[in-house]
């Protein structure tokens, strides 16, 4: 009877820890140690998190975008940016940040089509998700380093390491440091800057 | 059992006598039909288009800043600094094969350039050079 009463609690207990963890992670879900240290998250969430980070290379117009985008710069993740921006970045091709990029009517449509399906209110990723939230109800930036959400993930980053380092140069160029961003990737564990190698929080 | 390093060796012989020409430049000649149809005095001549690559137009932008100056090595994008495949055909086989692609970045580069578009006359005495290299 007593041996049954404390299974049973036990039981209840363990129950009760496996709700409560997904709730803490969803309700710090602004809190990165939370999210991206918490083991539980690293240990069975890495399949569903690459899913996720992914959806916008399995889209059969990501080739089309690699093709047009990707010959210039890091083909970005749609997820980086609200729809209301990719729309201003796409209706200005031609003067992209001061290159022409022009394509013809029916690549910008399906281009556009393709990076709003993806946009950061539309991709489930984690870094799109919080790009969403940060971006809401603000004015719309044109670039992803302009976003509070980008200036704020990248405020330890000293202008040695980006700026001012001849093989970095610019934020812009994801990849330099984070060397799975052209699969959708961001995770800080993942950065090696060029020069400083691995970034230690 | 002994024939086939021999055939190999000379299927290998024939095919590189062969594919060499073919490796060194691609067919050009739709392209620059095309732009005779758009106008273009003609003929076109490689030389003119090496003069117009090494023009400087606005804000002393040039064909090398981004491609380099030589079209067999890789160049590398003025402002992101990604690089780009070299663009002579005799190193990088499927350039000029394709007009859609030729078409998008001429009009794309010429604007970014000289900040206007080429005439069909550039373009053909411009991809006569590259076809050059």
């Amino acid at each position: 009877m007593n041996m049954n009463k404390t299974l049973m609690i036990g039981a209840a207990s363990l129950l009760a820890l496996g709700l409560s963890l997904p709730l803490a992670s969803q309700l710090s879900a602004d809190d990165d140690s939370a999210r991206e240290g918490g083991i539980i998250q690293r240990w069975f969430g890495e399949g569903d998190k690459h899913s996720r980070q992914s959806a916008y290379l399995k889209d059969s117009d990501y080739a089309r975008y690699q093709e047009e985008c990707g010959s210039c710069h890091l083909a970005y993740p749609p997820g980086l940016m609200p729809g209301s921006a990719w729309q201003r970045v796409m209706g200005g091709l031609s003067d992209h940040f001061g290159d022409n990029a022009e394509l013809d009517e029916a690549s910008v449509l399906q281009l556009q089509a393709y990076l709003l399906r993806h946009s950061s209110e539309k991709s489930s990723a984690e870094y799109a998700e919080r790009m969403a939230r940060a971006t809401q109800g603000r004015p719309t930036m044109m670039r992803i380093t302009e976003t509070q959400y980008f200036i704020g993930k990248h405020h330890e980053v000293s202008p040695e390491m980006v700026k001012d380092n001849p093989d970095v140069k610019s934020f812009s160029q994801c990849q330099t440091c984070h060397g799975r961003a052209d699969q959708g990737s961001f995770d800080e564990h993942e950065v090696s800057i060029p020069g400083f190698g691995r970034w230690e929080d | 059992m002994t024939k086939t390093p021999l055939t190999l060796a000379i299927c290998g012989g024939l095919c590189a006598s062969l594919l060499t020409p073919a490796c060194q430049a691609a067919d050009i000649q739709p392209l620059l039909q095309g732009y005779q149809q758009q106008g273009a005095a003609g003929p076109f001549s490689a030389d003119a288009g090496g003069r117009l690559w090494t023009t400087a137009g606005a804000n002393q932008r040039q064909c090398g800043s981004c491609h380099g100056e030589d079209l067999r090595q890789p160049g590398k994008q003025a402002t992101t600094g990604k690089p780009i495949e070299p663009l002579a055909p005799s190193v990088q086989a499927e350039r000029l094969t394709d007009p859609a692609k030729v078409e998008k970045w001429l009009k794309r580069n010429c604007k970014w350039t000289f900040g206007r578009e080429c005439s069909p006359q550039e373009k053909g005495d411009l991809i006569s050079f590259i076809n050059s290299r």
